[in-house]
């Protein structure tokens, strides 16, 4: 979203000054909304992630469970995900 | 003069999508954006600009590599961590880490060789601007600069000049999120705070810790269930819970996908819809300005 995109550039900012290594997860992501995806590119920020919107996901939240217990299938993306930060970092 | 408040606790509740759906409801207003971190309220309001300036608040020590002799007496007295030893030509001097330092000055008082000048710091910029509906007055921090507080402080205070010129009665201040040092100066002098939450956990843990903050200091609070839908039982029990403990609820908002539509195009939702989350915004403007607003 505008917000999302507004605060992460401040964020990329303070990392930058900082020297800290950083990396980009973009959630409740939909198809279309790609203006994260575009400003990573044009950065050259890794995009680690993309998690799509999900009702049932914002449901579960709600319910204080965790986004695997209703999206089991993003258990490998999460630990390519982990694998990617930790080459990162080394 | 009405000065209502919009904080959450947790971030990302809705706050400054209400904040601007109320400035839209109310006609006339003068709008402050008092999340001088991550100000995000000019991205709904199209300001044009008038006045800026720039803040400046508190000190920066800079040390002269000349004059310092490497006795290390500061590094020793600073409690931040923010002077570091350096080696440059051969020998070693003192380095002021700005983004540790708090600007306390004592490396300045008590540096035997008069190593130490201070500057005044500048954290950012504060501005007064004109949109569609009405002036806005909003900063923007340095990433990683402080005294947001001050800022806070200074913004709240600009705005209600600016309303007082302009004859009008009603300020709406755009709050930080979370419970710290910025919320704290926001909610200073207020007289409605409008507590922005959603139907989760970390909701309604964040929303008790601004209630009991509001309550501190001697606020009326409203509370509004933004996207309840999200999970109708939980909205029902946090309803409830705060009926309980005589917390006033102004109502609720639904989740609605055009949301996302108007943030797109810059406006707010009750510019482009008259039902769904836009009526809930006009329902609850309505018993908001009945209960509180005074003339």
């Amino acid at each position: 979203t505008p917000f999302g995109l507004h605060d992460l550039s401040l964020s990329v900012s303070v990392m930058r000054d900082m020297g800290v290594p950083f990396g980009v997860i973009v959630n409740r992501m939909e198809p279309g909304h790609d203006s994260i995806r575009q400003y990573c590119k044009d950065q050259s920020i890794p995009l680690l992630m993309e998690i799509p919107f999900s009702m049932e996901v914002a449901r579960a939240c709600a319910d204080g469970l965790g986004i695997l217990d209703v999206l089991p299938e993003f258990e490998v993306p999460f630990l390519d995900m982990f694998q990617q930060v930790r080459g990162m970092i080394s | 003069m009405n000065q209502w408040l919009i904080i959450s606790g947790k971030g990302g509740t809705g706050k400054t999508s209400v904040t601007a759906a109320f400035a839209v409801l109310a006609g006339n207003s003068v709008l402050a954006d008092c999340d001088v971190d991550a100000a995000d309220l000019h991205l709904l309001t199209e300001p044009e600009n008038l006045e800026s300036h720039e803040f400046v608040a508190g000190i920066i020590p800079t040390i002269d590599p000349t004059k310092c002799t490497g006795c290390g007496i500061c590094e020793d007295l600073c409690q931040f961590g923010a002077i570091k030893r350096i080696s440059l030509d051969k020998s070693i001097v003192m380095q002021v880490d700005e983004v540790a330092c708090e600007g306390c000055d004592v490396c300045h008082y008590f540096c035997p060789e008069d190593a130490i000048t201070v500057q005044p710091n500048h954290c950012g910029s504060w501005y007064v601007s004109r949109t569609r509906f009405g002036d806005m007055v909003h900063a923007r921090l340095i990433p990683g600069a402080e005294n947001s507080g001050k800022l806070v402080s200074l913004v709240r205070k600009k705005a209600e000049q600016r309303a007082d010129e302009n004859g009008c009665d009603l300020v709406l201040v755009d709050g930080p999120p979370g419970t710290g040092c910025p919320v704290v100066s926001s909610l200073s002098g207020i007289d409605l705070a409008i507590l922005v939450t959603e139907p989760s956990p970390s909701g309604r843990h964040d929303l008790l810790r601004v209630l009991e903050l509001a309550e501190h200091f001697n606020i009326p609070s409203e509370v509004i269930i933004n996207k309840w839908d999200l999970n109708e039982d939980y909205s029902m029990k946090l309803e409830q819970e705060l009926a309980t403990n005589n917390v006033s609820v102004a109502g609720k908002i639904r989740f609605d996908p055009r949301m996302y539509d108007a943030l797109l195009q810059g406006k707010t939702i009750v510019e482009l819809s008259d039902d769904g989350a836009a009526n809930d915004m006009k329902t609850i403007w309505k018993k908001l300005i009945f209960n509180h607003r005074k003339k």
